[in-house]
């Protein structure tokens, strides 16, 4: 071995090399402030190891990024892993940057004769937040994307030559594969190239001037190797045993790959540029142009920084150094905080950044299930029912209806009052969150009011009321209510708790949900009392056909209900009610005969979405469309 | 400052220190050392690695594999081969893409040992290193162009240079309709080895 060693270094010099690495003199002891710089330089080959890998599954084109993630993230051997330490280091490597910002500056060691060393510090700090920014693009999903749109929106507002500047970054007027593929050169060729060339330079310098040590005298001088290394070697563990545990614990997250024409409300930066995403929303900010904000402000805190040497030899400068990096770094917590915590009491966003992970969620169950088209992950979200449905019924239905009590997406309908604060709007449909289940069928024949409350909130209801002579829909007069006033108590009577569980298993049985079974002897016992009211106690005043067209039994070659016919006779029918069918049918024309005839109030949606929105809305409606196997059942 | 800072080789000898200390640095060193391969090393191998051959729940084309090819009437009745596409949904990473042509075969019509009318159908790739093999008709032989391996009618080998004969492949016919079952075989080995 000792042969070996003496033979290579007889060569190549090795053993003084070693020599100069580890044997480096630390006066006044190892201490723990001297890590920043040695973690900062292990998180990197971190991120080179763990990026090198990604790039061998990556593949940057419209179609193909996202995609390509998903692979890694949910098929890939350990690719949640991998990615989730990359991730989740770059992000460590920010922070830990800024620490080694504030420890060089508070231990005066950007001072002379280190001003090189500390501007090239600078630079590196410079590469180091265009590989988050380029990085964060990569997966090609809603968050990424957009924040990028931003990004290079800001760089278009770089004076005289924004156009131009913005062009080159985006590869062209439009955000496609060549936006990609240029992210991807800078963000695995050209940054770590000048990364590396800069490191070393820095490293260089570095051990020129050897450790600045505020305080020789502290302890005895001693070397690099092992007391530092130990040290240095520590704060490495740690931060890896924090990488590993948010990227176990939460792992990297994949929105809804990019669509430029689905908007992206949940829009933020990565959480360390939320300090100038806050800034910028200053209205005094926003007063002086996204170049004051954006450019102008950062450029001039930069240049201070980039003037700290100079400044250090003026009396005074040190400190007045020091204090402004503090002010820095709490103006960024400051704003990182106010910008969290209104994002946090901000009941829109919350529900869009939930929705954004819903539909991220989504979309790797229909990429398991399915594969993923040609034409990329949005060729299954356009097709999916449940991602379009709630979209259809936010836009359109949710002016009158709610789902759940919100807008089909998960966000409230809000209203402002004079004084401009927000509350929810009164809703003037009924909430159609548990429409065609059996809660709902409940509902209809037990509690009638207020299930169709909300209409009264409309204002052809308050006009109904103020002129009750006048024809319509109008509750106070309504027929069915009136029944419901006239049965509820019987149907409610423990003795017919049977029965109304038959009569509501009838009712629901209509719409013939895919997935759902219903109760065969229920739902035939159901029908009869649908036909004659007889109950176990009692009978209903009026059996439902009394007024609502019988529904005959469904044929084979009519499987749903609401194919056979049934004859119009003003009242509305209840074959195949609840189905899809059944809903296409009534959506297009509510005020036709078989519905709500002369008193229907809903206007007919019949030509205002295409085929295939309507399929979309309706098919998600009645639930069909893909469930995972382990969601069965549920 | 730095005049305090002498070169370190300047120390006559580095300060001894007490083994723990090193032996920790050594340890925790090579544990921040080689832990961010160790998730990296499997991601790399995922192709044999993988238990899941089909990532998504789509169903296998054919019953048992077999594929539409073509019809016995579309083959030429003196025996002589044509070349056909074979269409299968194809599985390529995250892509499923249905209908995708994903290879080709020999087909032409052979008597059986029965002397019956049969269809014998060979894999066109070559199995010397995986070229696709070609007809010449003038001297009725399969003719790979790469490294000029060559083969009769039926696929048996007429020079060294392949390691084996061309890779048959098992036909169906039902109703006039060619079925196959496709499937894939290494190039190189004298033995037919299936692929995947």
């Amino acid at each position: 071995m000792n042969a070996l060693i003496a033979w290579l270094d007889h060569r190549t010099g090795i053993k003084g090399l070693m020599h100069e690495a580890l044997y480096e003199r630390i006066p006044g002891g190892a201490r723990w402030r001297y890590v920043w710089g040695s973690t900062l330089v292990f998180t990197f080959t971190v991120q080179m190891i763990s990026g090198i890998f990604l790039w061998s599954a990556y593949s940057p084109n419209a179609t193909g990024a996202w995609e390509s993630v998903y692979y890694i993230q949910n098929q890939m051997t350990m690719g949640w892993m991998v990615r989730g330490i990359h991730h989740f280091a770059a992000q460590a490597m920010v922070v830990l940057m800024a620490l080694h910002l504030m420890q060089v500056v508070i231990d005066g060691a950007y001072k002379a004769p280190r001003e090189v060393n500390f501007w090239l510090g600078l630079v590196l700090m410079q590469i180091v937040l265009g590989f988050s920014l380029t990085g964060y693009l990569l997966p090609w999903d809603q968050k990424g994307y957009y924040a990028t749109r931003v990004a290079t929106e800001i760089a278009g507002a770089t004076p005289v030559i924004g156009a131009e500047v913005q062009k080159l970054a985006v590869g062209g007027e439009q955000y496609g594969h060549h936006t990609l593929t240029r992210f991807f050169a800078l963000h695995t060729g050209v940054l770590p190239a000048a990364l590396v060339g800069f490191l070393a330079l820095h490293i260089y310098v570095f051990r020129r001037h050897g450790i600045t040590v505020p305080d020789p005298n502290r302890a005895p001088t001693t070397t690099f190797w092992p007391d530092q290394v130990l040290k240095d070697a520590v704060a490495c563990l740690a931060v890896l045993v924090t990488v590993m545990v948010l990227a176990f614990q939460f792992g990297a997250e994949l929105s809804a790959p990019a669509n430029a024409a689905e908007a992206y409300s949940a829009a933020r930066p990565e959480w360390y540029y939320l300090f100038l995403f806050r800034f910028l929303k200053f209205e005094a900010v926003e007063h002086f142009g996204l170049a004051f904000g954006a450019i102008y402000v950062p450029g001039l805190l930069m240049t201070i920084l980039v003037l700290m040497p100079f400044i250090a030899k003026v009396k005074g400068g040190h400190k007045f150094n020091v204090a402004f990096l503090f002010l820095i770094a709490f103006g960024a917590i400051g704003l990182t905080v106010l910008a969290m915590n209104e994002d946090k009491h901000n009941p829109s966003h919350q529900a869009a950044v939930k929705e954004a992970l819903a539909d991220g969620e989504r979309l790797v169950e229909l990429a398991d299930a399915y594969g993923i088209p040609e034409g990329g992950a949005n060729v299954l979200a356009r097709n999916d029912p449940k991602l379009q449905g709630p979209r259809i019924f936010a836009k359109t239905c949710a002016a009158c209806h709610r789902y759940d009590g919100h807008d089909g997406r998960g966000s409230p309908i809000l209203v402002k009052d004079s004084t401009g604060k927000e509350s929810p709007a009164d809703p003037t449909g009924t909430d159609l969150g548990k429409y065609g289940t059996r809660e709902w069928s409940r509902a209809v024949i037990t509690d009638y009011d207020t299930l169709f409350a909300p209409l009264r909130n409309a204002e052809w209801h308050k006009e109904l009321v103020a002129k009750p002579d006048s024809d319509g829909l109008n509750l106070d007069k309504s027929e069915m209510a009136d029944w419901v006033k006239e049965n509820r108590e019987t149907l409610l009577k423990p003795e017919n708790a049977e029965d109304l569980n038959a009569l509501v298993e009838f009712l629901t049985s209509q719409a013939d949900r895919p997935g759902e079974t219903y109760d065969a002897k229920l739902v035939e016992r159901g029908a009869k009392i649908f036909e004659e009211g007889t109950l176990t106690s009692g009978s209903l005043s009026v059996s439902c056909t009394g007024c609502h067209a019988s529904i005959p039994a469904p044929t084979p070659e009519t499987k749903l209900f609401f194919d056979s016919k049934v004859e119009p006779n003003g009242y509305p029918t209840l074959a195949g009610y609840g189905s899809d069918a059944w809903l296409k049918h009534f959506i297009a024309n509510p005020g036709h005969g078989l519905h709500y005839g002369a008193k229907n109030q809903m206007p007919a949606y019949g030509g205002q979405f295409s085929p295939h929105q309507f399929n979309m809305l309706v098919r998600w409606m009645v639930g069909d469309y893909y469930k995972p196997k382990k969601e069965h059942g549920e | 400052m730095s005049h305090e800072l002498a070169p370190a080789h300047d120390l006559a000898e580095p300060p001894r220190r007490s083994f723990l200390v090193r032996a920790s640095a050594a340890l925790i060193g090579a544990i921040v050392g080689i832990a961010p391969l160790i998730p990296g090393i499997p991601f790399l191998l995922d192709p044999v690695l993988r238990k899941k051959k089909r990532p998504t729940e789509q169903p296998v084309r054919g019953k048992d594999g077999f594929l539409k090819v073509t019809t016995v009437d579309s083959l030429p009745a003196d025996g002589s081969p044509q070349q056909f596409a074979v269409v299968d949904d194809l599985q390529d990473a995250w892509n499923f893409i249905p209908n995708q042509e994903i290879g080709t075969v020999w087909l032409r019509k052979v008597k059986d040992a029965e002397g019956k009318e049969a269809v014998q159908c060979l894999s066109t790739v070559c199995p010397h290193l995986g070229c696709s093999v070609d007809y010449k008709s003038a001297d009725k032989q399969f003719f790979c162009p790469c490294h000029t391996s060559a083969f009769d009618l039926d696929g048996k080998k007429l020079n060294a240079i392949p390691p084996r004969g061309m890779d048959s492949l098992e036909v169906d016919t039902q109703n006039g309709e060619i079925l196959v079952r496709f499937k894939k075989f290494r190039g190189g080995t004298p033995n037919k080895e299936q692929v995947g």
